[in-house]
Parts: structure tokens; sequence; C-alpha cells
């Protein structure tokens, strides 16, 4: 490019600043992600159960995610499963990463996608509160505060 | 209006209610550890389902539909018992089911027994379960399971069948029909 060494500095003052500006966009995401999680709950656990679920409303204004994998203090191990119907049966299986559409949400909710709580350590009881963390795909962990409740009425 | 209509369509008040090919006694254990066998419940309308505790899903939600159906069946949820059966008796000790109905306020038996017991009653019933092995998760396992609701009249024998998404009102009408054609 034939141009003059005043308009060549300019030139190089934008890249350096759309550099910048990329870079800072970068670790702006890193820092902190578009998914929010809102009406998170755990159903409960008494004496003698060690095994329960929790489900949640992830709301993405960003770019597609995933929840990769998630812990709680609550329980030995969180795991990411699914319920599937094939006529009159059903089934439940863990699966490898949920995903968050993009400017999307993604509900988890009984009889679909939830998070299985293994090994629970104490009775979780209706009213008691339990702090999830579910670590998405772009490095970030979203920590949740959930409900413990004892549903009633039809889910 | 829509009720009634929606009644009729449901309940098909006009049919008479069959007295279907499927069911009969078994004898398991309880909740309470303690021996069970299906004739005790004699003389109350039975709502029998499959499921296991693990599943944190479909047992409970059937639990809180049939609590919710108890509470508008008013003075007549007397006259019913549900009748919930693990299809994983090494996990579903009497302990671990007691614990599952203690969150339901709902008149319910949980029966579990050696395999084979268990596997005689799901037959009997036309049911059907398949255990999954899963490595990766620390379920180790998972069953994959019936989910029909089944409504045995006062004299034990199946009178209608209920899907998994059968609403309240259906089961409901269904209790009703079977108590007023005893």
């Amino acid at each position: 490019m034939n141009c003059s060494p005043a308009l060549r500095n300019n030139l190089h003052a934008i890249a350096y600043t759309i550099a910048a500006l990329v870079l800072g966009a970068t670790v702006a995401a890193a820092q902190s992600s578009t998914v929010r999680a809102r009406d998170a709950w755990v159903r409960e656990a008494p004496a003698g159960r060690a095994v329960t679920a929790a489900f949640l409303i992830l709301e993405n204004s960003g770019a597609e995610r995933a929840v990769v994998r998630g812990s709680t203090d609550a329980a030995e191990t969180l795991e990411l499963h699914e319920m599937r119907r094939d006529g009159a049966t059903m089934s439940m299986a863990p699966v490898k990463s949920i995903s968050i559409p993009a400017n999307g949400r993604v509900e988890l909710k009984p009889g679909g996608l939830h998070l299985m709580l293994f090994g629970v350590k104490k009775p979780l009881l209706d009213g008691d509160s339990v702090s999830l963390r579910l670590q998405l795909d772009d490095g970030t962990t979203l920590t949740v505060p959930a409900r413990v409740r004892r549903p009633q009425g039809m889910p | 209006m829509l009720a009634i209509a929606l009644w009729a369509v449901v309940a098909r008040p006009w049919q008479r209610l069959p007295v279907l090919p499927i069911g009969g006694d078994f004898a398991l254990t309880d909740h309470n550890g303690a021996p069970f066998t299906l004739s005790q419940l004699r003389g109350k309308v039975v709502l029998v389902f499959f499921g296991y505790s693990l599943c944190p899903d479909v047992c409970p939600t059937t639990l809180s539909k049939l609590s919710v159906v108890s509470r508008r069946l008013g003075d007549d949820a007397a006259r019913v018992k549900t009748v919930y059966i693990t299809v994983d008796p090494a996990r579903d000790t009497p302990e671990v089911l007691k614990a599952d109905l203690q969150s339901f306020r709902l008149d319910a038996v949980g029966l579990t027994g050696s395999r084979a017991a268990v596997d005689s009653v799901v037959r009997l019933f036309g049911a059907s379960y398949q255990i999954v092995p899963t490595p990766e998760s620390a379920a180790r396992y998972t069953v994959t399971h019936s989910t029909t609701l089944y409504a045995l009249d006062a004299r034990g024998r199946v009178r209608m069948t209920f899907a998994y998404e059968a609403g309240v009102d259906e089961i409901v009408a269904g209790i009703r029909r079977i108590i007023a054609a005893d």
C-alpha cells in the first residue's frame, strides 16, 4: 500500500485499538458469563434418601453456551441427567452437557433435563438452602442458590 | 356444562367398566419390613404403579399427583390405597421406600422383595423394566420402566389403567367410577 507515514501510523493505531478491544472483550467474557440462573430448587431428601434432583431455568443473553459439569457442598456428586419418555416407558440417563441456546433459555424440570445429586451428606428439608456450582464451557462458574422444596401439587 | 361434557368423554359412564385380564394376588414386603399380600386390601380401590427411588422424577411426580387426587376425593380418599412397587429391589430396601413416602401426604404402601418376587408381580401386571448400566455415573445403573398406573376394585381386579400423562381429573373420575361399579 502506497500511503503517507502519517496515515500508516494512524492505521497502526487503529489496529492496536481493535486488538485491545478484542482482548478486553475476551477477558471480560471470561470473568462474567452471559448466563443467568433463576428459580432453582432441590427436591426434598429426608433422612434415608441419599439421592435427589435439582431443577432451574438458565437464561442466556449471549452466544450459545453449555453447562459441562457441576458440584455442590450438599452432596458428593452432582451430575447432568435427562429423563426420556418412549411411549409408556421412562428412562433416565446422564448427559455430557446441557446447552443453552444463544439469546435463549433452557428449563431443567421434572420429566426432562435435571441435575442429580448423589451422596447427599445430610437430610435436605423443605425450606433449606443449597448452593449449586455450574461450570460453563467458557470456563466460568455459575454459583446458584437453590431452595429445598417438598412438591405437593402438580409439577 | 363443559365440565359435564369433559366428564362424559373421559369417564364414558354409559360403558360398563370391564375387568382387565391382568393383575392378581401377590406377596411382597412393605416399607415397614412386614409381609404384604394384595388380598389385605380387599374392600379398597387400589392404585398400583412401578418405580424406583433413585429416579427423582417420575415416582415423586406420580406420588405428588396421587396426593392431589387423594385431597380431591375428600371422604372417598379413605376407600383408596396407593401401592408403589419398586423395580430396583437391590437398592430399595424397606427403609429407603419409607423415606420416599415420607414426603407425601398419602395413604400409600411401598413394596419390595427378592428380584424374583418383584419380577413375578411385574409379569402379572404386564409391566416392564430394564436395568441400564451407566458406568459414567455415580448411579452405576438406572432402570428404564413402564409408567402405567393400574386401578383395582375392592375385589382386587384391575378395572382401569392410566397413562403417565393422565391428569388429576381423569384419575379422580376413574376412581369414582370404580367405587360406583362395586
